[in-house]
């Protein structure tokens, strides 16, 4: 069979996949944007392998790989399954990433992303698949990975706070204010992380505690890497930089949460917060850094009543348990910490919902003690004299509050407990959000009609 | 026993003795008795999973056989909320009520149909008893006794419970039972306690 014969008998033979991909529920939203978008791509592809000649081997090399792009996609939307993930979760981090990943395309002015989402692996699989490479594409393709074996962990996923990061930081449009923002106010006016030489003078210095220095003889022994190739041949500097960039990212846009998630996640696979990766800085250094931003924007004082007070205390000492008392995981300073934070602070402000609003002591004090007593967070209250009233509850908020009782000493709950209370307080607060959006809807239509008569 | 009025169940909702949450609608409160709304998965008996229901089949002690029968016993379907499910008519479909409830020590809950729609067709198939102390979903048996399909969507007002005081409360270190603290609906083990009365099946 020649080339281009067998290349347009693959079309064929995905679009029969994607006709089998309809047998399945994979998403809220349905299936119809997911089968039209693919759909286009494949005809697009289709189209230009009819117009391409036999003999021109690059062309056709390139319908290959879109060809092979494309089936990995239909083979994910076909593995997912509503079943594997926490819809309530993805329901609200969609809202999140739909408006975060908006970006105009030469079809329109502003374009938010089809989110699909797909469950595998453990600890850690927590990752955002963002398209890099569009041809024949009309809509990007957002793949959100959870973990498989962390189903109901709400808590845990606000780790994608970070993976929403590398997200916004792949899009050109704002990898160019990020990373001005990066270089202003983190990186140039640093001593430690200015450049490729100034890490690898901090990385092996003397003052470097024993755990970073067996890492790093390792590295040796095992791959022959030392200061003179670190940033050549094992890690990458630019890589590094980011992961900074992204947690600061995850801490605004989830909150407490995501610091405490992340200490979870990190530390579980790496306790001594040491190791450097070829991808990723030290997590103590990451840690370090986040508890600073926290205090600079105040999560940690938000005044609680005595009831609440010594959950909240509890959280936060747990939080700060986990800071590397070693000077050598700080590698920048307050004030560079706390003018990044305002960068980012300033760049998500601009995209709705991104931002996690502050908490009030009203707003998380009833949701910890519904968790505390075993009833999934809500905005919710029964009184004699009025009855249910209903309250409109960030979801961000709710696992503020779980983060709070899973951390209370008092009266201790198990951390699957209180991560399926919270997945199931998100689910009822949908249905409240239902309720009072159809309520308002009602009124207004009501509103209107008074003004007519 | 006695039942208790709308006004009791007012109070003890609101002095929190009694938790049913969230209760999105004061119709919700009944003379003597709760709607409670259909929540997000349904569970339908698999076709070609079991022949016969079979007690011998649950294990004191799990293996791979019992913990398959289980696990490929049901058909687990999520509905989030707008999303239509069809029951046809014969089903058997276990659904979690979408409230939390928290049973007093003094309380008892009986959960049956609310009536319009058992006029449909639709039952719960047997009168649900919530014991004393219970926290968590409730589980309602439905069943399709009509002879047309019904569209369920999640949040509906599909039954009702009604509570009942006890003569004496039940102590709180009291045994919970197998369904405490579920947030969706599971089969429950019909051999429980029960095993010396079930021959051993050889395989």
């Amino acid at each position: 069979m020649k080339s281009k014969d067998f290349l347009l008998c693959e079309c064929k033979n995905l679009g029969l996949v994607l006709e089998e991909t309809l047998r399945y529920e994979y998403g809220l939203d349905g299936s119809r944007e997911f089968y039209e978008e693919c759909d286009a791509r494949l005809q697009l592809i289709k189209g230009e392998l009819n117009n391409t000649d036999e003999a021109d081997s690059e062309a056709l090399s390139l319908s290959f790989y879109a060809l092979e792009s494309l089936s990995a996609l239909i083979c994910r939307i076909e593995r997912s399954s509503l079943g594997e993930y926490s819809w309530p979760f993805v329901e609200e981090f969609k809202e999140i990433s739909e408006a975060v990943c908006t970006e105009p395309t030469s079809l329109k002015p502003s374009l938010p992303p089809k989110v699909h989402v797909l469950s595998e692996g453990g600890l850690s699989s927590y990752q955002i698949d963002v398209e890099a490479n569009r041809s024949f594409a009309k809509k990007r393709i957002l793949t959100i990975f959870f973990p498989r074996t962390l189903k109901h962990f709400v808590l845990l996923h606000t780790i994608l706070g970070h993976e929403i990061g590398h997200a916004i930081f792949s899009f050109p449009k704002f990898q160019g204010d990020l990373t001005k923002i990066l270089r202003t106010n983190l990186i140039d006016p640093n001593d430690k992380f200015c450049n490729h030489n100034a890490v690898v003078d901090w990385l092996y210095s003397s003052k470097a505690p024993n755990s970073a220095q067996v890492y790093l003889s390792l590295l040796k022994a095992e791959y022959e890497i030392d200061p003179q190739n670190f940033f050549l041949s094992f890690a990458e500097y630019d890589a590094w930089v980011e992961e900074f960039l992204c947690d600061f990212i995850g801490l605004l846009m989830f909150g407490p949460s995501f610091l405490a998630a992340l200490c979870d996640l990190l530390y579980s696979t790496e306790p001594s917060g040491a190791k450097v990766g070829q991808e990723h800085p030290p997590t103590g250094c990451r840690v370090n850094m986040l508890i600073v931003a926290a205090q600079h924007i105040g999560y940690d004082q938000i005044a609680f009543d005595a009831e609440t007070k010594p959950h909240v205390e509890a959280f936060w000492a747990s939080i700060y348990e986990k800071r590397q008392k070693d000077v050598w995981f700080d590698v920048f300073t307050e004030e560079q910490i706390k003018n990044t934070t305002n960068a980012i602070m300033g760049f998500l402000s601009n995209h709705a919902k991104a931002l996690y609003p502050m908490p009030s002591a009203q707003e998380i004090k009833p949701l910890v003690n519904q968790i505390i007593n075993q009833i999934p967070p809500v905005g919710y209250r029964f009184t004699t004299e009025k009855g249910p009233e209903h309250f409109e509850i960030d979801f961000r908020h709710t696992l503020y509050a779980g983060w709070i009782a899973a951390s209370n000493t008092q009266f201790p709950i198990p951390f699957d407990t209180v991560n399926r209370l919270c997945e199931h307080g998100i689910m009822q607060q949908r249905a409240i959000k239902e309720k009072i959006a159809y309520k308002k809807a009602k009124e207004a239509k009501n509103t209107k009609l008074e003004a007519k008569v | 026993m006695s039942a208790l009025s709308r006004k009791t169940i007012a109070e003890r909702l609101a002095d929190g003795s009694l938790v049913i949450s969230p209760i999105l609608d004061s119709e919700q409160l009944g003379e003597s008795s709760i709607d409670l709304r259909m929540g997000t998965v349904v569970m339908l008996a698999r076709a070609g999973a079991q022949s016969h229901v079979e007690p011998a089949a649950y294990k004191e002690q799990d293996d791979h056989d019992s913990i398959r029968g289980k696990q490929q016993k049901h058909e687990r379907f999520d509905i989030p909320f707008k999303r239509p499910f069809l029951l046809h008519p014969g089903t058997l479909a276990l659904v979690p009520t979408m409230e939390w409830v928290k049973i007093p020590n003094n309380l008892q809950g009986i959960v049956t149909a609310r009536s319009s729609w058992a006029r449909e067709g639709l039952n719960i198939a047997t009168a649900t008893i919530v014991n004393p102390g219970y926290r968590g979903i409730i589980t309602l048996e439905l069943a399709n006794f009509g002879e047309i399909p019904i569209t369920l969507y999640p949040g509906l007002r599909l039954a009702q419970i009604a509570l009942y005081e006890l003569t004496t409360p039940i102590e709180d270190d009291q045994k919970r039972s197998q369904f405490d603290m579920k947030f969706e609906p599971s089969a429950g083990n019909i051999a429980k306690d029960d095993y010396c009365f079930i021959p051993t099946i050889k395989a």
